[in-house]
């Protein structure tokens, strides 16, 4: 978004070919970037039969590229942890071990004394629930905190301790902010289209709705990981990043996080927020539905900041801000 | 709460400059023992570097073997790492090295040396490696634009478009001036455009 073009217009076929911007636009096209070259183009025809050349270039040598499969690439990494004899990491290799069968029966009953014992152990899965208009606070078992928006689930199995991660599942939106572990301990976040959130200490803010994994980082270090076409893709990200996961594509922006993280203290932030959006926000933590008969008004903006208490409120701010008129009908509610 | 890592962030700007930031950060952590900033290394860099070693010697198993080598080094290493400017130019540099030396021993192994081997003895490493698999990667990629270019002009580009390193990085990389690799890597264009 605070993307600076460079000048096109005196670019060489080299510049062309190592410039990101040109590369997204070739290689993963968005209607973001076919806007900005179809105007580029019209400015400057002169330059089309360049452009078409460094176009085929990209293609050809992305044609090219080597990659290893994702089994490969896992293949490979379990070979270095076995060069470099890293500590087994999941507590398979402990259940895995047989026991012999000649084992006097004194000996067994002890066993499945102590199986019962671990059974008791085992971690438990522990379980967080919000409804609509209503927000929790969680400190996690590692003193990591989250806020958990309206009509949202947190879930994750109890005792961390000797686990490879701390791992969190969520539906929903949540605001973390993770504590840095001195064993390095990762903590992951599990979304439900399959997108992981691996962290190295730091705040961010999860949004995981119908088939939409959104993440924002405030500050400290992220990657995502995520699905794409059978393969694993990748993504570091940096503070003040947004990167949405829909339809298996994922797409980056660079926002004003606090625009998006303001709800964890009980204020909505708004900057040229559409009434669209408010209306998905109605339904996300209030449960409620609302109409807009006059489709062009979907697009009206507002900018300020407002208190976020109980769903009556919420509407009558949004019939206020957008200057509206608001009316109930049923279980719905109607903006003429 | 992350402290040290957020520091380490803090001074990142936009662009290219990010991407070094965070490799500088993850080598940072790396150094202090963090097995999460190595996985995160291997995942960032194993597949640029699977795709650079294919395009010097088209052998899977042998580039798979030089990445499995380099990153279990790395590890081996990671007490004594110093920082660097670029995470990228040091992970590519070690790798040429690690594989143009298996490259060296496997055709110790596999070939006898016979009189053709004497008469090519004067030519450099880069063009040992070119004749030991241009066959096989002819074969496999001929209608393709990089499989027409020589050795040395794949391997430009690979490391220029791929990669987007500097042409200073790339010549100390490749061992030739900063000149040649200009030079080079338009006659390589060159010769593309015209295949295409």
């Amino acid at each position: 978004m605070n993307y600076h073009h460079p000048d096109y217009s005196d670019f060489s076929i080299e510049d062309y070919l190592v410039d990101p911007f040109f590369k997204e636009w070739v290689l993963y096209s968005t209607p973001e970037h076919d806007e900005f070259w179809m105007r580029w183009i019209k400015a400057h025809p002169e330059k089309s039969a360049l452009l078409e050349e460094a176009r085929s270039l990209v293609l050809s040598l992305e044609n090219s590229k080597e990659e290893m499969s994702p089994e490969e690439l896992k293949d490979v990494w379990s070979l270095i942890q076995e060069d470099v004899n890293m500590p087994p990491k999941s507590l398979e290799t402990y259940r895995s071990k047989k026991y012999r069968w000649a084992v006097a029966a004194g000996v067994s009953s002890v066993l499945a004394v102590a199986t019962l014992v671990y059974l008791l152990l085992l971690p438990k899965e522990i379980e967080f629930v919000t409804g609509f208009g209503e927000t929790l606070e969680i400190t996690l078992p590692d003193s990591s905190t989250v806020k958990l928006n309206s009509n949202s689930k947190l879930t994750y199995l109890d005792n961390w301790e000797g686990q490879t991660a701390r791992e969190i599942e969520i539906e929903g939106e949540a605001f973390f902010n993770v504590v840095h572990k001195v064993d390095h301990q990762p903590f992951r976040v599990l979304s439900s289209q399959n997108v992981t959130i691996e962290v190295l200490g730091t705040e961010f803010n999860v949004y995981n709705r119908a088939e939409e994994t959104e993440v924002i980082l405030n500050s400290g270090m992220v990657t995502l990981s995520f699905p794409v076409k059978e393969k694993e893709g990748k993504i570091v990200m940096n503070p003040g990043d947004l990167v949405k996961f829909k339809d298996n594509k994922f797409k980056r922006e660079r926002v004003n996080t606090s625009l998006h993280t303001s709800w964890k203290d009980n204020v909505l932030n708004l900057e040229q927020t559409s009434l669209a959006e408010m209306v998905k926000m109605a339904r996300d933590n209030y449960g409620v539905t609302i109409d807009v008969e006059n489709k062009e008004a979907l697009e009206l903006t507002a900018s300020g900041s407002m208190p976020l208490t109980d769903s009556d409120s919420f509407l009558r701010q949004i019939a206020l801000i957008f200057n509206v008129e608001l009316t109930k009908e049923n279980n719905k509610y109607l903006i003429k | 709460m992350g402290d040290d890592v957020n520091v380490l962030m803090s001074n990142s700007s936009k662009g290219t400059k990010d991407k070094h930031a965070d490799d500088r950060a993850l080598w940072l952590t790396l150094s202090n023992g963090n097995s999460l900033a190595f996985s995160s290394l291997y995942n960032r860099y194993a597949n640029p570097l699977f795709n650079y070693g294919m395009h010097i010697c088209y052998n899977r198993e042998l580039v798979k073997d030089c990445i499995q080598e380099l990153f279990a080094w790395l590890w081996k290493k990671r007490h004594e790492l110093s920082p660097v400017d670029s995470v990228k130019y040091y992970l590519f540099k070690s790798f040429r090295n690690i594989l143009i030396k298996a490259i060296n021993q496997s055709k110790k192994f596999t070939e006898e040396p016979d009189e053709q081997h004497f008469l090519t003895q004067e030519l450099s490493k880069e063009e040992e490696i070119i004749a030991l698999d241009k066959e096989n990667y002819h074969k496999e990629k001929v209608t393709k634009a990089l499989g027409r270019i020589s050795k040395r002009q794949r391997e430009i580009v690979i490391l220029r478009f791929f990669n987007e390193m500097s042409y200073a990085e790339i010549s100390s990389l490749m061992g030739i001036s900063t000149a040649s690799a200009h030079n080079l890597l338009s006659k390589a264009l060159q010769a593309m455009k015209v295949i295409i």
